[in-house]
């Protein structure tokens, strides 16, 4: 397992290292421009209230990509672990399906959580380099505001710690449950494709006939309107029938790895 | 020994491999002639894992196919099959990670043979260069079976002699050396057993230099013979 | 690399070299033999296939072999005589059948030869 695992992490990091730091450095030149252009800014307008707006989409942006690119990493990477020639080394590998799966998870759980820390650090760096300013008569009572926030936040430091990392995990739990959908599917599609002529658009409809089934269980079962964010950090029952369905399509997804599927 | 017993299979119903049957034993270079399309391929990537038969069965030394049987196989079904922007050492690297039957002092000589820097980027050499890497990589296991997929295959003359002369250095007493190719002229020299494959179906041929022996021909010759209409 | 010959065995014609270096002084009797690999190595072949070579050598007396330590040409003074003799017998019997086919007379064979014996022979 060490094997694999360092096999894995050595993929993402050495993938990502790049688009890391350069993402890293855009973020603090956008907090700076942001905060100096907020500090310096009147009403008038002018080129510092276009870098301030500049500045804003740009950390809005990162904050965008921090938290959805690893996803999008980890469904791309298990896509091209089935299908491209340079994975076939995987194949030789001789560990169980499961183990190379669990692997794989657990690099793209570590690479999508840190996506979602850094999403929620640009977030709350933003917040704060924008702190104790006064733009217009609307926001003279912000200071007081703030401070007012300011003084809730100490009180309640350790339960917001608790709290803050609990729905940052789930964030990045709910992403992962993503991508074991699209990973599902992926493989479903490499068991089929040398089986059944139409494997590809089959596969895509088993996944959208799925995910529209997924969705209408779970309305049925927890009275919810389908929305995302409800569906991560909500109540005991709900989480539980989440990962149960995870853990299925985990056990199907390495079965169908150690058994069944087949290369291009 | 390694048994191949009745293994078919077909891509979306159009038959690919058709009860093929092959015995395989230790310290023999044994080779699977026939042409493009032919079904070689198919065998090969059933043995590394790559592909599923539909029906019959494998066995290694009585032991059935499985995620445990990979680490006594070594496989090369395509050149390019290990992760891209790695250096050759790095790739080396990675490989004995998984497969403690590795020898990297044999990988060493070999490379240094070939005047290859491990240094290298894999991405940088030729193709000739490449394939010689990659045989280097696979033949350089203690596998009970090593699996050679047209491993001339896009080669220049001068490097696939160098490719010969690897799979000739690569032979162990343990190990089965099994190797497809369509340029069955240039293989002779090395095979001490051969099969024959047209169409998905395997024919067994015998001892090599006891068909040179008794027919007085060469195996592309003996090849034509069986199959000419 | 070496050049082998359509149709005839291997192991027959790497014997064949090798008896050609003993005759030319290449191998000398009492001289231990390459491996079994560095032939095999040098003409690109199987090795199981100069396993075989060894064999019939020493089958038919030419070599013998020590434990650990190689195989040997035997210290026989009349071997390289020996396999002089067979390898003439070889090209006797190919020039006669050559030349009866031809239709040539013993005398304008001889004729022939002596005419030509000088200069005649492929340049190596």
């Amino acid at each position: 397992m060490k094997a694999l695992l360092t096999y894995e992490f050595r993929k993402i990091f050495k993938q990502n290292k790049w688009s890391t730091i350069t993402l890293l450095g855009v973020t603090a030149i956008f907090l700076i421009s942001a905060s100096i252009s907020v500090r310096n800014m009147d009403l008038s307008g002018g080129p510092l209230q276009l870098l301030s707006m500049f500045s804003f989409v740009g950390l809005a942006s990162v904050f965008a990509i921090a938290l959805i690119s690893p996803t999008i990493t980890a469904i791309q990477n298990y896509f091209r672990d089935l299908n491209s020639q340079h994975a076939v080394f995987e194949t030789y590998i001789p560990q169980n399906g499961w183990k190379r799966l669990a692997a794989k998870y657990i690099s793209y759980f570590s690479h999508i959580q840190l996506g979602v820390l850094l999403a929620a650090i640009v977030l709350g760096l933003t917040l704060f380099s924008i702190r104790g300013i006064a733009i217009d008569q609307f926001t003279q009572e912000m200071p007081y505001r703030m401070q007012e926030v300011v003084d809730y936040l100490n009180a309640h430091r350790a339960e917001l710690i608790w709290k803050t990392t609990q729905a940052l995990v789930s964030i990045a739990y709910g992403l992962l449950s993503i991508t074991l959908f699209f990973n599902f599917f992926f493989t479903l599609h490499s068991v089929l494709r040398h089986k059944i002529k139409s494997a590809t658009p089959l596969t895509f409809l088993a996944a959208a006939v799925t995910s529209l089934s997924l969705g209408w269980i779970d309305d049925l079962l927890f009275n919810n309107t389908a929305r995302m964010h409800e569906n991560m950090a909500s109540s005991g029952p709900e989480m539980l029938f989440n990962f149960m369905v995870s853990a299925i399509a985990f056990y199907a997804i390495g079965y169908m790895l150690e058994h069944k599927t087949e290369l291009k | 020994m390694i048994k191949i017993n009745n293994l078919s299979k077909s891509y979306c119903n159009k038959p690919a491999l058709i009860n093929a049957s092959m015995s395989l034993a230790p310290g023999k270079i044994i080779g699977l002639l026939g042409p493009n399309g032919s079904g070689k391929t198919t065998l090969l990537r059933i043995l590394t894992g790559e592909l599923r038969a539909d029906s019959g069965n494998i066995t290694i030394d009585g032991e059935p196919l499985s995620t445990n049987t990979k680490a006594r196989i070594s496989g090369l079904t395509n050149t390019d099959f290990m992760p891209q922007g790695m250096t050759i050492d790095q790739a080396a690297a990675t490989y004995e990670l998984f497969f403690p039957d590795f020898d990297r002092s044999q990988f060493h000589s070999l490379l240094a043979d070939m005047d290859l820097a491990e240094s290298l980027q894999i991405s940088s050499l030729s193709k000739g260069m490449k394939s010689q890497f990659a045989l280097a990589l696979a033949i350089s296991r203690r596998a009970r079976l090593i699996v050679l997929d047209e491993p001339l295959d896009g080669v220049d003359p001068v490097a696939r002699e160098e490719i010969l002369d690897l799979i000739a250095k690569g032979f162990r007493e343990e190990s089965t050396i099994l190797v497809t190719s369509h340029l069955i002229h240039e293989m002779e020299r090395l095979l001490d057993e051969v099969y024959f494959i047209r169409e998905g179906e395997v024919q067994a041929m015998g001892d090599v230099e006891t068909i040179r022996e008794s027919k007085n021909i060469s195996l592309d010759e003996l090849y034509r013979e069986v199959y000419r209409k | 690399m070496y050049k082998f010959q359509d149709g005839i065995p291997i192991y027959t014609q790497i014997s064949g070299e090798l008896k050609s270096r003993v005759i030319s002084g290449q191998i000398k009797p009492g001289d231990k033999l390459p491996s079994v690999r560095e032939i095999a190595e040098e003409f690109s072949v199987n090795p199981n296939t100069v396993q075989r070579v060894f064999m019939e050598l020493e089958k038919d007396g030419f070599t013998y072999s020590e434990r650990g330590v190689g195989t040997f040409l035997k210290e026989d003074g009349n071997m390289v005589a020996q396999l002089q003799q067979q390898e003439a017998e070889k090209i006797r019997t190919r020039f006669i059948s050559e030349a009866k086919k031809l239709g040539l007379s013993l005398d304008e064979i001889l004729k022939d030869l002596a005419n030509h014996w000088e200069q005649g022979g492929t340049q190596e």
